[in-house]
């Protein structure tokens, strides 16, 4: 190790334009790690991008661009390390091979401290890792931050949708502009967004909703849509951003995301990025549901 | 005294405040479609994984190359139409955009050891590079890929063979400074990685484009098999009408922040979709 770091340190790059920017000390940093040697130890939180979309439309072109983005912002500001993964083996406790067996190390929801989720639809995972997920929130505390078309995930478990706190229930006027409203100016994720402003995307309208088990930090503002047979909202109230707890865990759902050029707005990317924070416990933010005011 | 109208007022808020704007935006469109996949459920998952995919999406993305589909399951590795079965939601029995290999021009494979992939689906990725004449450009650990499946080995070129050196500091020597995918390295260069040892390739159906530099090895390493001093660090080859790379080089994930690196793979895939 030492005579690496000497090493390391005499070597002299024999390039001068800049096109060798290596992280000699980090490149070192990752010795022992994959290569048989002791666990790196991990400075970072760990974030889980899950998005397991094996079922179908969710493979839209947005989901890749997506958890890339995700990655990068957890990378470049140190805040967290992601590990992507499109397969379900990984969610669970104890992840398995596809053949049953143990997996041979890397992640687990052991060492993750929060999931992105941008899964979709029924996926077959069996039931211990349903037990294991809830567990990962309910009892060990940890964060879930959830996008735009896992509103429509596990359909088929009824738990699932306590835990991300609503359900799908299409969008009545597809990719459409909208107005905004912020409910949320003091939530770390949203307070960054304007009283009210003008967005563009497919607004998931969610059912099975409680405005007493979840707080709303943005809405649709209805009344500014064209009619629609489809809008199911009787209040005029149309959640498209909240934040709840589930046991000792924080939950955090967004409806925005749909093309894959949302993903590039910065507004956006804080959003996502505050809401990680917060789901990791790195930041507070007040998740103490309220009733809809119609003058918000 | 001019009336505010809500067009006014919008135009105002987006001006004060920038998201997305009035119009529904076209979504992109890319000339290319890169499959980023790494089935990685039977394997360890090398912490660069991820970071490595993530930055070949943004490589296509932030230059309009190509757009990237990133999987960490198998299921595009198919040239059968994806359909879903009942109970899997709205999309029973439909296509929707479950992309299968002939949507992609080229796959940027990290995958590790064996994926559980049916014999069709194995056929139908030799076809994709084979007959199809599409790409395929392999890093790191894609080389310890596919053990039991010989015609893999023969697609990439050659088999992972141990890291007798773990993670050391290594002096490259470039062999090709004309291909866009090396030229602008300098003739010899150190770079810090988990060195490869590869084996079952030939220099006669593969054009190595750097090597290891030999003389500066440990070549009494307990886990150096080769006795010719030959440790390539990357090479091109053809497979049927397709384009095939590989390099060792990608096992720091820093290292995938390094525009060299970045150049080297991005190349690749420009190379490897060219018909």
């Amino acid at each position: 190790m030492t005579r690496l770091r000497i090493l390391a340190a005499v070597v002299t790059l024999t390039i001068g334009c800049g096109l060798f920017p290596l992280a000699f000390e980090t490149a070192l940093a990752e010795q022992g790690r994959g290569g048989g040697g002791p666990p790196r130890v991990r400075t970072r939180k760990v974030v889980l991008a899950w998005a397991d979309t094996r079922n179908g439309i969710a493979q839209h072109d947005s989901v890749s661009h997506a958890l890339s983005v995700i990655e990068r912002l957890g990378y470049e500001s140190g805040a967290y390390d992601t590990f992507i993964r499109t397969d379900s083996n990984i969610a669970a406790m104890e992840p398995k091979r596809t053949t049953g067996e143990p997996a041979s190390g890397g992640p687990s929801l052991k060492m993750a401290d929060a999931i992105f989720f941008l899964g979709h639809r029924d996926v077959p995972i069996d039931e211990q890792q349903k037990s294991d997920l809830l567990k990962f929130v309910r009892d060990d505390g940890k964060g879930i931050v959830a996008a735009h078309v896992a509103l429509t995930a596990f359909e088929s478990w009824p738990e699932f949708g306590e835990l991300l706190g609503g359900r799908y229930d299409g969008h009545p006027w597809n990719q459409a502009a909208g107005t905004i409203i912020n409910e949320g100016s003091d939530f770390p994720a949203t307070k960054h967004f304007p009283a009210t402003f003008p967005f563009n995307d497919e607004f998931y309208q969610p059912k099975d909703f409680w405005r007493t088990k979840s707080r709303v930090l943005l809405r649709l503002d209805v009344s500014k849509m064209p009619p629609n047979a489809e809008n199911h909202s009787k209040d005029g109230d149309l959640p498209l951003v909240w934040a709840k707890s589930y046991g000792k865990g924080r939950v955090f759902y967004s409806s925005f995301g749909h093309d894959a050029g949302v993903w590039d707005n910065r507004d956006i990317q804080q959003m996502y990025f505050e809401a990680i924070k917060w789901a990791l416990g790195m930041t507070d933010g007040d998740a103490t549901p309220r009733p809809l005011k119609p003058t918000q | 005294m001019r009336r505010i109208t809500p067009a006014v007022a919008a135009l105002a808020l987006l001006s004060l405040h920038v998201v997305v704007g009035a119009q529904v935006p076209a979504p992109r469109t890319f000339p290319k479609h890169v499959l980023a996949w790494a089935d990685v459920r039977n394997g360890y998952q090398h912490e660069s994984i991820t970071h490595a995919l993530s930055t070949i999406e943004r490589l296509g993305w932030e230059s309009g190359l190509y757009d990237t589909i990133i999987r960490t399951d198998s299921q595009s590795i198919t040239k059968s139409p994806i359909q879903f079965k009942t109970g899997t939601g709205i999309a029973t029995g439909e296509q929707f955009l479950a992309r299968n290999l002939d949507y992609f021009d080229a796959i940027f494979f990290f995958g590790v050891r064996e994926a559980d992939l049916t014999p069709e689906q194995r056929a139908d990725l030799l076809k994709f590079v084979r007959d199809d004449g599409k790409g395929f450009v392999a890093t790191h650990a894609g080389a310890t890929g596919f053990f039991s499946w010989p015609e893999f080995g023969e697609m990439l070129g050659g088999r992972f063979d141990e890291h007798p050196w773990e993670i050391t500091n290594a002096t490259v020597i470039v062999e090709d400074s004309a291909s866009p995918m090396t030229r602008h390295l300098p003739k010899t260069f150190d770079v810090i990685d988990e060195h490869y040892q590869l084996k079952d390739f030939s220099r006669s159906k593969l054009h190595v484009l750097a090597r290891l530099d030999a003389s500066k090895l440990d070549l009494k390493a307990p886990l150096v098999h080769r006795t010719d001093g030959d440790f390539p660090v990357a090479w091109t080859k053809t497979y049927g009408k397709g384009r095939v790379f590989y390099s060792t080089l990608g096992h720091p994930r820093e290292l995938w922040d390094t525009k060299w690196m970045q150049t080297m793979y991005f190349e690749a895939l420009k190379w490897a979709m060219t018909k």
